[in-house]
């Protein structure tokens, strides 16, 4: 594999990018002060997915960009929603909600999927589908926290601001849109996105459920505190006071239990429907309880 | 054996107390920001000493850039490299590791850069005056970073995290085998069972456990879960995602509709499976 074509990837992960019209700031009324708490995920490609919903529809996943002017909306989900872009490429959605309750009214976007989102998604590079960006004339409507040891970033919401307006005739002058930087980001795109046919990320599987509660007094000792009556545990016969010391998952016999993280840790790949054998100390005497891991539980 | 296994946890240990102190003291350092007026942000950057240079600070982007002019200047790669191109018509001169960069007051050391002229940073340049490069997830993931762009300036606190080279992530997902489905699982036992509600949004609540948290937190058979900490829960996996991320004992603030009445109610998620 060619290391410089890589190094060429890497920069179409950037999603900085331009808008070669005033991007106007709007947004609703909402108080100026609120703080919101917003939850964010880390795509693989190291982007801040944030969700939002465009006018009570979706959530839809926005890359959280102080490198774009403005927010886009990819074409083939505005369409969906139902707002036309006028002629000059601008959109307006009524209600944008961020999720973590930000809500912004009237609020203006690109409808266009940039090379850089569309590479990404051809190649299911951040291992979720990008619908869009979250850019200047949205973000500028707060004060933004990134902290990535926290679940959730804080946005606290300020007086939107206006950007210096950019005259047709500087533009001329000073050599006017970026059509050849563009056109390039697209000719990479598409030669990338030939090369590597997508590997469709499968939905995630929600894990199975037991219901027992655990003891959490001893940190080297799964000790059972309560079974849920009626549970996938109860069924299978596991009691209150049993001692986990082992999980079979299949026929391979697991590992030793020594405490509540490892029991954690192998428990975690189980999915619904599973068969699993608990291995328990009950009375002095060793056990083994099989349990079919339950559906829909947590 | 398992004396010297001791001697390392102790080691570890003291290693730990020994950062707390540190961590505590971590500063607040602020800089200017510049707003473009393309909407772009950029900032003065010292690298390696030298400088400064004006980067757009960019939280869309994995990684850190300079440009090849640069990358020259800074003597990383000769006068005559650079000229290369790559696929798609890029300029651009490799990796680097630059030993110091710096916004404000901030430092990160050894920190490694993508040297290419990017056609957007190029074009942006143009307009706005000599624009060199990209600062990336790979700076201001280390810190708590605040960006305040009515004030024109941004704040980085120390935190601890170290972001990881995107280029692994990148590889294992374009070279590695099928992508495997991602099994998700409440961290804690909730006592409740659920099913995706059928017209609407949210997440049915089917059956609650006597005696369990959710039992206690008041939810009820029939209610539709809109939130969980606040987190939109439209699908089953969303519900799950949710009650991923939230630690055990906790209140967690839920949101359900009940009888067409939104109702926020207060769950303790509890130890278990």
């Amino acid at each position: 594999m060619n290391k410089r074509f890589l190094l060429s990837l890497l920069a179409l992960l950037t999603v900085g990018y331009a808008a070669w019209a005033d991007p106007p700031v709007s947004g609703g009324a909402s108080k100026v002060g609120t703080v919101y708490r917003v939850p964010y995920r880390l795509a693989d490609t190291k982007h801040l997915i944030i969700r939002a919903k465009l006018n009570g529809k979706g959530p839809y996943n926005f890359i959280m960009d102080t490198g774009a002017p403005a927010l886009f909306v990819s074409a083939d989900i505005a369409d969906k929603i139902g707002v036309k872009p006028a002629a000059d490429g601008w959109g307006t959605f009524d209600r944008l909600e961020i999720e973590g309750g930000a809500v912004l009214e009237k609020m203006k976007a690109r409808i266009e999927s940039p090379a850089q989102l569309k590479g990404m998604n051809a190649m299911g590079l951040a291992g979720v589908r990008i619908d869009g960006v979250l850019g200047f004339n949205l973000l500028a409507n707060y004060r933004i926290e990134i902290d990535l040891t926290q679940p959730k970033m804080t946005w606290t919401r300020q007086a939107g601001m206006d950007l210096k307006p950019i005259s047709a005739k500087e533009f001329g002058e000073k050599g006017g849109p970026p059509t050849q930087g563009i056109a390039q980001m697209e000719s990479l795109t598409k030669m990338a996105s030939s090369l590597f046919a997508q590997k469709p990320q499968p939905e995630p599987v929600p894990r199975g459920f037991f219901g027992i509660e655990l003891a959490a007094d001893k940190p080297d000792e799964v000790r059972i505190k309560t079974v849920l009556a009626g549970s996938p545990a109860a069924t299978g016969g596991l009691k209150a006071g049993d001692h986990i010391t082992m999980l079979t998952v299949g026929e391979t016999p697991g590992t030793d239990i020594g405490d509540l993280a490892e029991l954690r840790k192998q428990a975690a790949p189980v999915t619904a429907g599973t068969s699993v054998r608990f291995t328990v100390l009950r009375d002095g005497k060793t056990l083994p309880v099989t349990v079919v891991a339950g559906k829909g539980g947590l | 054996m398992r004396t010297r296994t001791n001697l390392l946890l102790v080691i570890a240990a003291l290693l730990v107390t020994l950062l707390v102190p540190f961590r505590s003291a971590a500063q607040t350092h602020t800089a200017p920001l510049e707003l473009l007026r393309t909407g772009h942000i950029a900032v003065k950057v010292k690298i390696n000493g030298q400088g400064p240079f004006r980067l757009i600070l960019d939280t869309g982007s994995p990684l850190t850039f300079i440009s090849t002019r640069t990358a020259q200047q800074l003597g990383l790669i000769s006068p005559q490299k650079g000229k290369s191109t790559a696929f798609g018509g890029l300029t651009m001169g490799g990796q680097a590791t630059l030993k110091s960069v710096s916004v404000g007051d901030t430092e990160v050391q050894n920190l490694n850069a993508l040297i290419l002229d990017h056609p957007i940073v190029e074009a942006l340049g143009g307009l706005e005056g000599r624009l060199d490069g990209i600062i990336g997830f790979s700076f201001f993931a280390r810190f708590h970073t605040t960006l305040d762009y009515l004030a024109s300036q941004v704040t980085f606190v120390l935190v601890d995290y170290t972001p990881q080279d995107v280029m692994n992530g990148m590889m294992s997902r374009l070279f590695g085998g099928p992508p495997k489905a991602r099994v998700i699982g409440p961290h804690s036992l909730w006592g409740m069972s659920v099913a995706k509600s059928p017209q609407d949004n949210g997440v049915l609540v089917t059956q609650i456990y006597p005696g369990s948290a959710a039992s206690e937190g008041g939810l009820m058979v029939g209610d539709r879960i809109a939130t969980l900490d606040d987190r939109w829960t439209d699908t089953l996996n969303d519900l799950y995602d949710a009650s991923a991320l939230v630690k055990t004992g906790e209140p967690i603030a839920v949101k359900v509709v009940r009888n067409g009445k939104e109702l926020l109610l207060t769950v303790r998620p509890r130890t278990g499976l």
